[in-house]
């Protein structure tokens, strides 16, 4: 028995042995997890199973707080409250999300971590008592009733729901147990901390109401879906006029959850929460890990690591907000937010501080010819047309390629001065066993796209003395197929292309379900495609779709 | 409820009584086992296997087609190999086992480096997962023997890295997390630092009181399950374990006296040459007084992070460029040991540590066994003559020595046939054996042989006892 379903490891690795890289189909998708992974191949409504009023929403695995959920919520706990950082494991990542229920194992670090932490999270709380507590730091005239007021008013806030008479009861008589042996003070950070590690805090424990479907599906109750909105819209805990639409049971009604998700997404929250969820599905992280040759790039500082992340949060951002952006909009904008550092990189004049600036529509759009991503996939001297092809391929195709085959060289060979090449042409002498092109035909026909960038995101014209060759062939995007020359074409292909845009609800859908894809999501998410696609690609749209849709607002009778 | 715990205890148990040094007297002051039996055990795991020509020893020319062993005591610095050659000073205390083969690895049909770091320490089968890492089948060996020997109040293992995936797998097979932060690392063991001062204040009498609140803790978890079926309901109950297990383990800590060493401080910046071996180091200094003091008789530490400039590696990426290379490309070969010895550098240094640290009548090295292992045996890879460099546990190993399995069987891979010494599923058994565990196979009990038949992974390997 285990919580990472067993994937489609056999139809990945086959593919090795075929002339075509797919790395899997719909029958593959029903053995495990992989649905979706291929583009959205379903068409979902073609056999009638799609056309009843209510689609199945899907498994709904016991999902944990992520690292950073569980900081914000403890922020927004004790509003004004100077806390420390708490040191909260990160989840082994799917598919680059850190939210996927499955991967959520339990384990004897994260406990103690979650041990150690509530003391000090409770510890600084009660410095600042006065922020937060409904009496005096000493518990005032009558400590045993402050410390149930306390119990009463922020155990629905731990709890995203209204406290039972016999929990509420089983924390004050704990509290009291403690005040008689160590005081008040002492007393309550003990409760805290043990309402810190409750299952109803660490994990986000649903419940249905209401009538159940022909399918098995029930809505969601107020408090719930309350709680699935502000963790997807925000990161973070409901606030008070969520739980007050829940506990008057309005989220039922559309209108009012739409009225709710356009507040949500006004709230500087929503703005954090979004970069976080971009940084995932764009791996801005691995920026952080960029070491290039100093000898070859001598103008490099670990400085720039910062300005190339920041980039992308900023212009992720600005995309999805302030421009109320679409899809094409990441893969086409030459616009960006450029400092001081990057305009040595983007050859613009540098500005005083953070800046939108237009860059040379000939050389950038969009997200894939930033200097962050272009650089993170890149080695030391030379870029990695695989490791740009791969990504293209995983995170916005929705096409993972398998890992290279065994007792086969994946050497990439050096440059001679006797024989000069170019980086291209040094990698397609490493991809000429026919074993290998089954794959590195897809990978590097987009890879090769990016030559004009060097390992730190500088165009070029030249590479190692000759022209630079960045032509290549899109294959899998559906009609965007085809030959290209340069990133900003394909960038264009990849803006127009269906199998984008279902890639881009596919992650969307991970990370608001905090789960892998599976077949019996196809209705559901057909017609979320279908809406993606009708609305041009608009983002902020796409997650109002995504909380109508059956799959966030209901929820499985049976696991 | 109760917390049974006197202050005094208490204060000790989290460094906060503490001299303002570490001092050599790491003398456990706690009831020790019989001397001679290991009781401790220390795995080190680097990444790219060796480069075997670099590492393996012939003297006087032995063969390659049978079985044989030598006295390491008797080579000069000069014999030993370049890889290898760190050692020479604590040559007495190794035992090197060459010839093995992570057979697993061959047949689990993924890519090797995910079916190398669970096969490792696991000797089980990777298996795959879509958009993220491959799973074990099954605990790996510092999950039977941690758990096995530990006493109340340990940590039953400790897992630290230093980049790196992991190799660490739990009864279900899923990866258990390091400790990814030195200083997170260090709070955990020694929360108080040396901070000499033993007035008790709130914050102490809050930690003197986690059991019971991790009790009450327990409890909700009990209340909640029921309401819960299939995976959700494990997972909670797995949860619910941890907090139990974590409640007995806060208890017993308190028994536990222990001089903190120094926090860690001053490190280079990420990227830096410097960089790795600093913060290797800085773990080390937490790992060998977590092993003196008996916090933790298990510890991992997987070591992955490295630059060129570390090894003076000419420009290149050390996974794609050299270490893929190693056997076609004879500068790989060059740069890819020189990063071999660098590890061996370390972990000799380590050993010549535990070997004058006075213990129980004898060194620490003397019963906690050490374990030099890899993710594979090489860069391009291979999973054939999988190296492993073990020292100390004297009471149990016949130390001193080089020990080689020729390679008399052929496996059916998953893509093809290798011709291969054991399994290395057998040395994790002499490993559990080595700590009396009652078992006699870790990981797959047999592999497919060519042409028909099974290759046995059970049983505990000669020669080494």
């Amino acid at each position: 028995m285990r919580w990472l379903r067993m994937a489609t490891m056999i139809a990945a690795s086959s593919c090795l042995m075929l002339p075509a890289c797919k790395p899997g189909s719909e029958d593959d998708a029903a053995e495990g997890d992989a649905t979706g992974e291929t583009g959205g191949t379903g068409d979902g409504d073609g056999d009638g199973e799609c056309l009843a009023a209510a689609h199945d929403p899907g498994p709904a695995p016991l999902r944990r707080l992520t690292a950073r959920q569980y900081a914000n919520t403890v922020r927004d706990l004790f509003p004004g409250v100077d806390l420390p950082e708490p040191t909260i494991l990160l989840d082994p990542l799917v598919a680059g999300f850190e939210n996927n229920a499955a991967a959520q194992t339990p384990s004897a670090l994260l406990i103690e971590q979650y041990q150690r932490a509530a003391v000090e999270i409770t510890e600084a709380a009660i410095d600042q008592a006065e922020l937060w507590l409904p009496c005096a730091s000493d518990g005032g005239a009558d400590p045993s009733a402050c410390g149930q007021a306390l119990i009463a008013e922020l155990g629905p806030r731990m709890f995203r729901r209204p406290l039972s008479a016999e929990t509420a009861q089983i924390y004050a008589h704990f509290f009291e147990t403690q005040r008689g042996e160590h005081g008040f003070s002492i007393a309550l950070q003990l409760t805290l901390q043990a309402m810190l590690q409750a299952p109803e805090f660490i994990y986000f424990v649903e419940q249905g109401e209401g009538e159940v479907n022909p399918d098995g599906a029930q809505p969601l109750d107020g408090y719930t879906l309350a709680t699935r909105l502000s963790y997807f819209i925000w990161d973070t805990m409901p606030d008070e006029e969520l739980f007050a639409a829940a506990a008057a049971n309005e989220l039922g009604s559309e209108a009012a959850l739409v009225a709710q998700v356009e507040r949500m997404l006004a709230d500087p929250r929503a703005r954090e929460s979004t970069v976080n969820f971009y940084r995932q599905w764009f791996d801005f992280d691995s920026i952080d890990e960029i070491v290039p040759d100093l000898a070859t790039y001598p103008d490099y500082t670990p400085t720039l690591r910062d300005s190339m992340k920041q980039e992308l949060e900023r212009l992720a951002e600005w995309t999805v907000f302030d421009l109320d952006g679409n899809f094409s909009d990441l893969m086409l904008a030459n616009s960006s937010f450029v400092d001081a550092e990057l305009a040595g990189i983007y050859g613009v004049p540098a500005p005083g501080e953070w800046a939108l600036t237009e860059l040379d529509p000939t050389q950038r759009a969009g997200m894939l010819t930033s200097a962050g991503f272009l650089a993170s996939r890149a080695h030391a001297v030379n870029p990695s047309p695989v490791k740009r092809g791969v990504f293209v391929l995983e995170h916005l195709l929705c096409q993972p390629p398998p890992p290279p085959p065994p007792d086969v060289s994946t050497e990439v060979p050096e440059d001679t001065p006797a024989d000069p090449k170019t980086n291209r042409e040094r990698y397609q002498a490493h991809t000429v066993d026919p074993l290998c092109q089954g794959c590195h035909v897809n990978i590097d026909g987009i890879g090769f796209g990016f030559e004009h960038y060097d390992s730190l995101g500088r165009w070029r014209d030249t590479d190692n003395g000759f022209p630079v060759d960045a032509t290549g062939t899109l294959i899998g995007s559906g009609e965007s197929d085809g030959e290209f020359d340069g990133a900003i074409e394909l960038a264009a292909k990849l803006a127009s292309s269906e199998v984008a845009h279902d890639c881009a609800v596919t992650n969307y859908l991970r990370w608001a379900l905090a789960r892998s894809p599976v077949i019996d999501d196809r209705c559901f998410r057909d017609e979320l495609e279908q809406a993606f696609l009708a609305s041009e690609g608009n983002l902020r749209a796409l997650v109002t779709e995504i909380i109508l849709s059956d799959a966030f607002r209901l929820r499985r009778t049976e696991p | 409820m109760p917390t049974g715990l006197s202050r005094r205890n208490l204060l000790r148990a989290l460094g906060l009584s503490g001299s303002a040094a570490f001092l050599p007297s790491l003398a456990p002051r706690t009831s020790v086992a019989a001397p001679g039996k290991p009781t401790r055990m220390l795995l080190l795991v680097t990444g790219h296997g060796t480069v075997y020509d670099s590492w393996k020893m012939r003297p006087g020319g032995l063969d390659e087609v049978s079985d044989w062993e030598f006295d390491l005591n008797g080579l000069a610095a000069n014999e030993f190999s370049q890889i290898l050659a760190p050692f020479h000073g604590v040559r007495d205390q190794l035992l090197v086992l060459d010839g093995l083969a992570a057979g697993p690895v061959g047949v689990a049909g993924i890519n090797e480096h995910e079916a190398g770091h669970v096969a490792a320490l696991t000797g089980t089968i990777a298996q795959g997962v879509q958009n993220s890492l491959a799973v074990a089948g099954g605990p790996s060996i510092d999950q039977l023997v941690g758990p096995a020997i530990a006493s109340a109040g340990q940590y039953p293992s400790l897992e630290y890295t230093v980049g790196g995936w992991p190799v660490c797998f739990d009864s279900f097979g899923q990866a258990l997390p390091y400790e990814v932060d030195v200083f997170a690392a260090y709070d955990r063991l020694f929360p108080g630092g040396q901070d000499p001062n033993p007035i008790p204040t709130d914050a102490d009498t809050i930690r003197a009181a986690q059991p019971s609140v991790l009790d009450l803790v327990g409890d909700r978890y009990d209340a909640l399950i029921p309401q819960l079926s299939g995976q959700d309901r494990q997972k909670l109950e797995q949860h619910r374990d941890l907090i139990r297990g974590l409640e007995i383990q806060l208890e017993g800590l308190a028994a536990i006296e222990c001089d903190a060493p120094p926090p860690p401080a001053g490190f280079p910046d990420w990227g830096t040459a410097e960089y790795p071996l600093a913060m290797t180091n800085a773990y080390l200094d937490i790992i060998r007084v977590a092993l003196a003091c008996r916090l933790s008789p298990v510890v991992t530490l997987r070591v992955e992070t490295m630059f060129n400039a570390t090894i003076g590696a000419p420009p290149g990426d050390i996974h794609t460029d050299w270490a893929h290379a190693v056997d076609d490309n004879p500068e790989a070969a060059a740069v890819m040991s020189d990063y071999h010895h660098h590890h061996a550098q370390w972990i000799a240094n380590l050993i010549g540590q535990l070997a004058s640290t006075p213990d129980a009548g004898g060194s620490l090295l003397d019963d906690t066994i050490v374990v030099w292992t890899n993710e594979l045996s090489t860069g391009s890879h291979d999973f054939k003559q999988f190296p492993i460099v073990v020292a100390g546990g004297s009471g149990h190993f016949n130390l001193g020595r080089w020990v080689r399995w020729a390679a008399n069987d052929t496996l059916q891979g998953a893509w093809g046939t290798h011709q291969i010494g054991p399994a290395h599923n057998r040395w994790l058994v002499s490993l559990a054996q080595a700590f009396e565990l009652g078992v006699n196979q870790v990981g797959v009990s047999e592999l497919p042989r060519a042409g028909g038949g099974v290759i046995d992974c059970t049983g505990a390997l000669d020669r080494l006892v």
